[in-house]
């Protein structure tokens, strides 16, 4: 099973001029593996991700295609769209805190997706605690009956989780899983993503700047910058050699390699270098990169687009 | 349970200075006011002009004379024993005037509330369903000139319309329940409009928000979030405004009552103030001033119903 | 994007009809409420309803010493007025009183029975006159009932016989039957009242054309045929009339037949009857009435207490114009502190010579300019244009050296500064409720008349006074009259008040479908009252 994007471009028209969040991305994802996409906030990323579910705001202009098993996406109507939502691929907000609605407790936001899968209110409801026990909540009935801010963060994301599993999709999108956690949690996180890889294979879709979350989780990276993939390759590969000089920088800057901060600041969308959009921050930059813009190249499981790799 | 009771409880304990405090306000602003009940009454026949014995005979009977406290403290008695007096000017019971006109007063609030709440659901959720459409663009602009158009205006136009021309309502009287369609339309639509626009914009405030990416997600349908997931988010300001125009309504309301010649408690309001009838006032601004409280408190019990956060304490 | 523009539109018809909804079954119930449609010209039976409507309540009910307004025929007096203004019998037959008019003896009418089936006989006369007694300032939204003006040093009544009976004085009483007029005179079958107060304890009988059905309070009032009625009976049974408090929705309630006239003060303002009046359907009964208009100067510590200044106020200003601008020409100016309802009166020049104004003014202000705090009660504004006349006078007062400022104040302002001799001049209107014009001139003319004083005029004429003197003693008729005439000639030039014009109370009805509205005597009557099509 496959999701494969081809040639996605996001424009977002704003009355300070059009922000191009997603810049001509060809991906391939495969549910037979965990793919990671990570990159510094702003990268286009999660943009990247509600694209696929088509939950853009109305002022987003999107082009380029977006095939779930060969079935076409970005054509689909809003109604056929809510079909692929949920059941197909669903998604784990950021900010588990507000992403479970304040007003409805969070059994009854859990049975929804139950019952909009066809099942009786009883059915329902006993597959709601089913799941939240399997969910690692100690008292699912309590858990059920509460509200979300009687919920701790950690539990939010796991209820947001069951959200997400329970109709069964095929994919799932997180988005930003462990932001605003702390370390505890985000290990919790990782293990109920675990588990519910191994429990469900489900293909997983991490959107994360959780660098350590996705070396341990993803078996595929993509990095993303300024809307533009510059580099993918399976985890290993990439954490061990990293090719391009951006992915080197998000590497060295984590905490047990020395916490290198990067220099400089990703661009406003609005105002982007010509060349290769990573240039001016760039170490290794040369006259070719300021005046053209690097093409992919692939090699080996990977590929990178950076002008020291023509 | 317990807890809501205790709310509930505490809130009812509040009202007792509040109301002790409007009373004594508009005993008060009695003393400010020109004007003499004991003249008003003795001169009800325009053609009559009283004597100065007549007046302070008067006076004294009415007990006019002494000072304001006692007056207030001498009323304030009759209260706790159940009795608000009788008018200063045509000596009837004030409880006995107000509850015959409470009926009048109360059938045409509930039904503007009535009105003001359909419309303004239906309304407000048509609108940010179909959000920067035809219908909510066109829709506001209607929504902002009937806002704008006077009360008294809209009745107008009503009776030429529906009386007049078509024949099919009554001009006024408050006589069977047709009569009350006009008044109650007028009364609501204003605040209707203004409930249509709080909730529209509430909701789509609501829509922004990432639990609703989150219903999105798991494939439910625009009106379907609207309804089982921002509504409940979106009530508590239409809510609170709705009580507030209720809270005013049940005082009675004026102008509508005289255009539709409609016995209500606001046309005796007026009639008590123009004649000085401070008695009456004074029965008046009790009754309205527990029918506010109790009603504010109603809008609190289902805010606090909306928003669980408010409910448990959170 | 079509379908969402199907939708949206989908919507608003939803919302265009949930608002409809609300108004969704007053179609199917109106027909039964609505008594007249206009399409349905089907001839009117015996059990129509005649609805009419006023802008005040008829029938204030046990806390009015008259419990309805006689308009609505429930009760009938001893006396009443012809078209003159004449004394007329309605319950009492004839009368005579002996020489010093100490004694009135009147003879009753026979064969009258109240509503209740009672007979009307000399006891009961007796009895109501036990309860005049008792009515020192009898509180009335209409006439307050004092005794005391009304029948000066009253002994008491007695029956002589079934049918006759004497009231005497302890002093002449020469213009009684003027006092006695309609309300002064009211006759209820006895038990109703209290014994002490003279108040009504239960809604009174009485013997006039109709019975009063039911009193729904500040809605309408039911009034259904009497049978045993002594006179000519009445020939629409039933008829309610409501009570409409806003000029438009009374004008609306015509248009749309919803009544089929007004009555009653301040029934229809002029502008809203012209519009009606290009409409075929309907027709003005305009008929005069006991009220006129009147400016009052406050003459205390001013200068306006010089009769010159007074006479360059109403020279200055032009009665026929306000009438004919602004009253749409139905009323009749006039400088005469009497009422031409009066039998006394006498019609006396009404003068406008803004030069002649100017220069007596000039005489009295020299070259000063003075200023002058002119009000009215916010209650006039509803029976017809004052503001805008005040604000006329204005205009002609600056030419004169006035310089005029128009407030309309509420009743109890009104109240405690006319008191506190506050208001420089006030505009208001005067209904001549007793027709004795002594009785009327004397309340300004008099140096103690009650306007005089309470209304800080200050008018002050010695001879004025024996006059007066004189006309509330005489026993002579003639005399008398010569007496109203001196007077009201003497009150035309030295204007103790400014009478501005004669009031007439136009009522508008719906002529296709009714008919009596024009055979008027002091109130619409309204047993005259008749379907176009009766069968």
């Amino acid at each position: 099973m496959e999701l494969c994007i081809q040639d996605l471009c996001v424009n977002f028209s704003t009355p300070s001029g059009t922000i191009p969040a997603v810049n001509h991305v060809s991906l391939t994802v495969s549910s037979q593996q965990v793919t990671g996409i990570i990159g510094e906030t702003g990268s286009g990323k999660s943009v990247l991700g509600l694209s696929i579910l088509g939950l853009l705001q109305s002022n987003a202009a999107v082009s380029g295609r977006i095939l779930l098993d060969g079935r076409e996406l970005t054509g689909l109507s809003q109604r056929e769209l809510c079909a692929v939502r949920g059941r197909e691929i669903a998604l784990v907000a950021q900010n588990p805190a507000t992403s479970l609605n304040p007003g409805v407790r969070v059994g009854r936001q859990i049975e929804e997706v139950f019952r909009l899968a066809g099942e009786s209110r009883a059915e329902s409801r006993k597959h709601t605690l089913e799941l939240l026990e399997q969910l690692a909540f100690s008292q699912p009935e309590r858990v059920a009956r509460a509200y979300p801010f009687e919920l701790s963060g950690g539990m939010c994301q796991r209820a947001l989780t069951a959200i997400a599993v329970a109709a069964r999709p095929r994919w799932i999108i997180a988005d930003e899983p462990t932001k605003g956690l702390d370390a505890v949690v985000r290990n919790q996180v990782y293990d109920t993503f675990r588990m519910v890889r191994e429990h469900y294979h489900v293909g997983f879709l991490v959107i994360t700047h959780d660098l350590l979350l996705a070396r341990k989780f993803c078996d595929r990276i993509v990095v993303m910058y300024c809307g533009r993939v510059l580099e993918t390759n399976t985890a290993r590969e990439l954490f061990e050699h990293p090719r391009h000089p951006y992915t080197r920088g998000l590497i060295a800057s984590l905490p047990h390699l020395g916490m290198k901060p990067m220099a400089g600041f990703a661009p406003a969308f609005t105002d982007q270098p010509a060349g290769c959009v990573f240039h001016p921050r760039c170490p290794h930059a040369r006259e070719i990169c300021r005046r053209e813009a690097p093409g992919t190249v692939y090699c080996g499981e990977g590929s990178v687009c950076c002008h020291g790799f023509d | 349970m317990n807890q809501t009771l205790r709310y509930i409880g505490k809130k009812l304990l509040w009202t007792i200075p509040i109301l002790l405090g409007i009373t004594l306000l508009a005993f008060a602003l009695g003393l400010i006011a020109r004007g003499d009940p004991a003249v008003n009454r003795a001169s009800a026949d325009p053609d009559y002009i009283p004597t100065e014995e007549e007046i302070q005979a008067l006076r004294e009977e009415l007990g006019l004379d002494d000072p304001v406290l006692i007056q207030y403290g001498r009323w304030l008695g009759g209260v706790l024993r159940g009795d608000l007096g009788r008018s200063l000017i045509d000596d009837k019971p004030v409880l006995d005037e107000l509850l015959r006109l409470l009926p009048n007063t109360l059938l045409l609030s509930v039904l503007a509330l009535a009105v003001i709440a359909a419309a303004g659901l239906l309304g407000g959720i048509c609108l940010s369903l179909f959000r920067d459409s035809f219908l909510d663009v066109a829709g506001r602009v209607v929504l902002v000139f009937l806002m704008s158009v006077p009360g008294f205006c809209m009745a107008y136009f009503m009776i030429w319309l529906f009386a007049q021309k078509l024949r099919v309502l009554p001009t006024s009287g408050a006589d069977g329940p047709e009569n009350f369609i006009m008044p109650c339309l007028a009364v609501a639509i204003g605040s209707a409009c203004v409930v249509i626009r709080l909730l529209r914009s509430s909701i789509l405030g609501e829509m922004g928000k990432n639990y609703v990416l989150t219903a999105q997600a798991k494939g439910l349908r625009r009106g379907q979030i609207i309804l089982r997931h921002v509504l409940r988010n979106a009530l508590t300001p239409s809510v609170t405004y709705a009580a507030n125009a209720f809270g005013g309504l049940l005082g009675g309301s004026m102008i509508t009552e005289s255009v539709f010649s409609i016995p209500g408690i606001g046309s005796y309001a007026l009639t008590a103030i123009s004649k000085r009838d401070y008695t009456a006032i004074q029965g008046y601004v009790l009754f309205t001033g527990f029918a506010f409280v109790l009603v504010c408190l109603l809008a609190d019990l289902i805010c606090a119903w909306l928003n669980p956060k408010i409910r448990l304490g959170g | 994007m079509k379908k969402q523009r199907l939708l949206s539109l989908l919507a608003g018809v939803a919302l265009t009809l949930s608002l409809a909804a609300c108004g969704g079954p007053a179609p199917a119930q109106t027909p039964s409420a609505d008594p007249a449609p206009a399409q349905s010209a089907a001839a009117h039976t015996e059990d129509d309803v005649l609805v009419l409507a006023g802008a005040r309540t008829l029938a204030p009910g046990l806390e009015d010493v008259y419990f309805s307004h006689k308009l609505l025929g429930a009760w009938e007096p001893l006396i009443s007025v012809d078209e003159d203004g004449n004394p007329m019998g309605v319950l009492a037959e004839s009368w005579e009183r002996n020489e010093d008019a100490t004694v009135w003896t009147f003879h009753l009418r026979q064969g009258v029975s109240f509503q209740n089936g009672e007979p009307f006989n000399a006891g009961v006369v007796v009895e109501n006159f036990n309860r005049y007694k008792l009515l020192e300032s009898g509180y009335s939204q209409y006439t307050t009932f004092k005794v005391n003006d009304l029948y000066p040093g009253l002994i008491g009544c007695e029956k002589v016989d079934d049918y006759t009976v004497t009231v005497s004085f302890t002093d002449p009483v020469p213009r009684l039957l003027f006092n006695m007029k309609d309300t002064a005179s009211c006759i209820f079958y006895p038990g109703s009242w209290d014994l002490e107060t003279g108040y009504f304890t239960e809604q009174p009988v009485g013997t006039g054309p109709y019975m009063i059905q039911k009193v729904a309070e500040d809605e309408y009032v039911d009034i259904t045929a009497f049978d045993g009625y002594w006179g000519e009976p009445a020939k629409i049974r039933n008829i309610r009339v409501r009570i409409i408090t806003d000029p438009q929705a009374r004008y609306a309630a015509l248009d749309s037949e919803e009544i089929m006239g007004v009555l009653d003060l301040g029934a229809m303002p002029a502008a809203l009857g012209d519009e009606l009046l290009k409409d075929q359907r309907f027709a003005m009964a305009v008929h005069t009435s006991n009220i006129t208009h009147f400016m009052l100067l406050k003459g205390e510590g001013t200068p306006f207490s010089d009769m010159r200044l007074r006479q360059a106020v109403s020279l200055a200003i032009d009665r026929q114009l306000i009438v004919d601008q602004l009253w749409g020409g139905y009323a009749m100016p006039t400088q005469n502190l009497v009422n031409r309802m009066c039998p006394d009166w006498v019609g006396l020049p009404v003068e406008y010579d803004m030069e002649r104004a100017k220069e007596l003014a000039a005489e009295v202000l020299g070259d000063t300019r003075i200023s002058l705090d002119m009000y009215t009660r916010s209650l006039y504004l509803d029976r017809g244009p004052y503001k805008e006349m005040m604000e006329y006078i204005q205009s002609q007062l600056a030419q004169i050296g006035i310089d005029a400022t128009v407030n309309v104040i509420d009743s109890s302002t009104y109240s405690e500064m006319s008191k506190a001799g506050e208001l420089g001049a006030n505009f208001m209107t005067h209904g001549m409720s007793n027709l004795n014009a002594y009785h009327f001139m004397n309340m300004y003319l008099s140096s103690t008349g009650s306007y005089n004083q309470s209304q800080h005029l200050a008018y002050n004429n010695p001879h004025a006074d024996e006059l007066l003197k004189e006309m509330s003693t005489t026993l002579d008729d003639a005399r008398f009259h010569e007496l109203a005439v001196e007077l009201q000639e003497i009150a035309n030039t030295e204007l103790p008040v400014i009478p501005l014009f004669y009031d007439t109370s136009n009522l508008i009805y719906n002529q296709a479908q009714i008919t009596g509205y024009d055979t008027y005597r002091d109130h619409l009557d309204l047993s005259r009252l008749a379907w176009v099509d009766a069968q």
